[in-house]
């Protein structure tokens, strides 16, 4: 009887372990990106993930968001969205004073993931058509510029 | 099904259970060449478009890959799916062999289990790389092993170990065993024993040029006897030359048994998930392998060969460890580069020893042996995620890779 129960609480602590022993996915983390200045106005999504907004909701209208989300591609080559990445203070001073127009900068944020795989309709350029692309999106704080 | 009636059958045959599922889950994740495969799979595609090919290593290994490519596709499923059959066939053939060395299904059992619930033999189950290859050539040969010496026995070892050169150069090592098999076989005369040894070496030449011969054919290379020379030379000449451990990635073979260095075959991190497959083995089944390897080794030391091969568990454990000391010799014996890879063979062997070790002492601390199992249970569920990629937070995985080298 003392060995089934051994066994049985081994099994038991191994599926808690397996289930939900693997650490928080959506704990904080660190996220880089390469931006410009235009890129400000230029990177848009339209919709709402996890409570953050984007500047355009899916029929096109503006939706006012003080920090709105855009995408951006990270520095190791994934596609996520950031909601207020211009609007963090630092990066806030460096866009409304670039060494040149076109300088482009390294920012590093703190990320803590807010969806995981969603499809969210993105665009790169104001002119541009919004299209569907699946991406993660992430809140970010702490932002450095580099 | 019998065994599924104790507390300790049930555990080890969840285990293997489970070590089938770490193998299989998502194994052709990530979708891209990962560590030494572009070596390989480079190789196995050189092959395939019959173009010479500056090979590391004899043609066998990656042959095999080529053929999957050919037959699933030039993808990670096609060129880990050998890796994949193969570590899943050497589940069956460990725990065979353990249980005809020792003489009993439980060990057999202890020896299928450890094995599965390993690390180091699941990560090799999932990458297309050449030493899982050898590892399913030892445990074949470690079958073999347990059937009287009958000529066509001594022609299939042959083939294994020929293949086991072709795979890698360290299969050599399979000689030792083979040798120590002979030899302590006592229905045997000496004559026998020679004319086993020569047909066996026989056998293993013409296997290897064979084999060789294929390869070169295949990439549009000369491939008589001396080709087949010619090229070994020049491998053996390039592995000689590499004796600088600078690569970040080598550990020479003392520290093998902790271990300092396992390689990390990927790490994919992305707003704090984490993907990753680590050649880190079960920590508990690690460490208790490397202390029964010194008490084996002092056991053999202390009442010597013809005290221990007189009983079933002395001359398995003697068979054992002639292969864990065949394949570690190339490494202790040379100033050849080494890396925590080249302890995988030998780590197998000794593994089923501490099967035997276990087998041993269940019947006389039966609640030891299931206790033990039950910590190399949890220790697989802790690591195991690291083991066959499953995603995990970032900061969880860097407090289970405490140890500086193992990140």
């Amino acid at each position: 009887m003392r060995d089934w129960l051994m066994v049985g609480v081994t099994l038991l602590v191994c599926l808690v372990l397996l289930v939900f022993g693997r650490g928080s996915l959506s704990g904080g983390t660190w996220v880089e990106v390469t931006v410009i200045p235009a890129d400000a106005a230029n990177l848009g999504c339209a919709g709402e993930v996890g409570g953050a907004r984007c500047a355009f909701e899916r029929d096109g209208r503006p939706t006012g968001a003080a920090r709105p989300l855009r995408p951006f591609v990270t520095t190791s080559g994934r596609l996520v969205a950031l909601p207020g990445l211009f609007e963090e203070p630092a990066v806030a001073q460096w866009l409304a004073h670039p060494r040149a127009p076109d300088e482009r900068v390294r920012v590093w944020c703190h990320a803590r993931r807010l969806g995981h795989d969603v499809e969210l309709p993105i665009r790169f350029g104001p002119g541009e058509p919004f299209g569907n692309r699946i991406l993660d999106v992430a809140d970010v704080s702490g932002c450095v510029v580099r | 099904m019998r065994a599924l009636r104790s507390p300790l059958g049930l555990l080890l045959s969840l285990l293997i259970v489970g070590g089938v599922a770490a193998r299989v889950y998502g194994f052709d994740f990530p979708q891209r060449i990962i560590f030494d495969e572009h070596h390989f799979v480079e190789n196995a595609r050189n092959y395939l478009a019959h173009q010479p090919d500056r090979n590391d290593h004899p043609p066998l290994g990656k042959l095999v890959l080529a053929a999957s490519m050919t037959l699933v596709g030039d993808s990670s499923l096609g060129w880990r799916l050998p890796s994949l059959l193969l570590g899943l066939a050497t589940l069956v053939l460990v725990g065979l062999a353990a249980a005809r060395l020792f003489r009993s299904s439980m060990a057999g059992l202890l020896g299928a289990a450890l094995v599965a619930s390993d690390g180091f033999f699941i990560s090799y189950s999932r990458t297309g790389l050449l030493d899982g290859q050898l590892v399913f050539l030892l445990a074949a040969s470690l079958l073999l092993v347990t059937f009287p010496w009958r000529l066509p026995l001594a022609v299939v070892a042959g083939v294994v170990l020929g293949a086991a050169c072709n795979v890698k150069f360290s299969g050599v090592g399979l000689t030792l065993l083979f040798a120590a098999a002979l030899l302590l076989d006592e229905a045997l005369t000496w004559r026998q024993r020679f004319d086993r040894a020569f047909v066996l070496g026989l056998v293993a030449f013409f296997t290897y040029v064979g084999i060789y011969a294929a390869g070169l054919s295949l990439a549009g290379q000369p491939t008589g006897i001396g080709a087949v020379f010619a090229d070994t030379q020049r491998l053996l000449e390039h592995h000689g030359r590499l004796t600088e451990m600078k690569n970040d990635l080598v550990s020479g073979w003392p520290t093998w048994f902790v271990p300092t260095r396992p390689v990390i075959f990927f790490r994919e991190e992305h707003l704090g998930e984490v993907r990753m497959v680590t050649m880190l083995g079960n920590l508990a089944t690690w460490w208790t392998t490397s202390a029964v390897f010194a008490l084996a080794l002092s056991w053999v030391l202390r009442d010597g060969v013809r005290v221990v091969r007189g009983s079933v568990a002395g001359k398995a454990t003697l068979l054992l460890l002639s292969a864990a000391v065949g394949f570690l010799a190339p490494w202790v014996m040379t100033h050849r580069d080494s890396y925590l890879y080249h302890y995988l063979p030998s780590y197998l062997a000794l593994v089923l020893v501490l099967a035997g070790a276990l087998d041993w002492l269940r019947e006389r601390r039966p609640t030891v042996v299931l206790a033990f199992v039950c910590v190399v249970a949890l220790v697989a569920a802790v690591y195991g995620p690291l083991w066959c990629g499953l995603s995990s937070g970032s900061e969880w995985v860097d407090a289970r890779l405490w140890l500086r080298g193992w990140r």
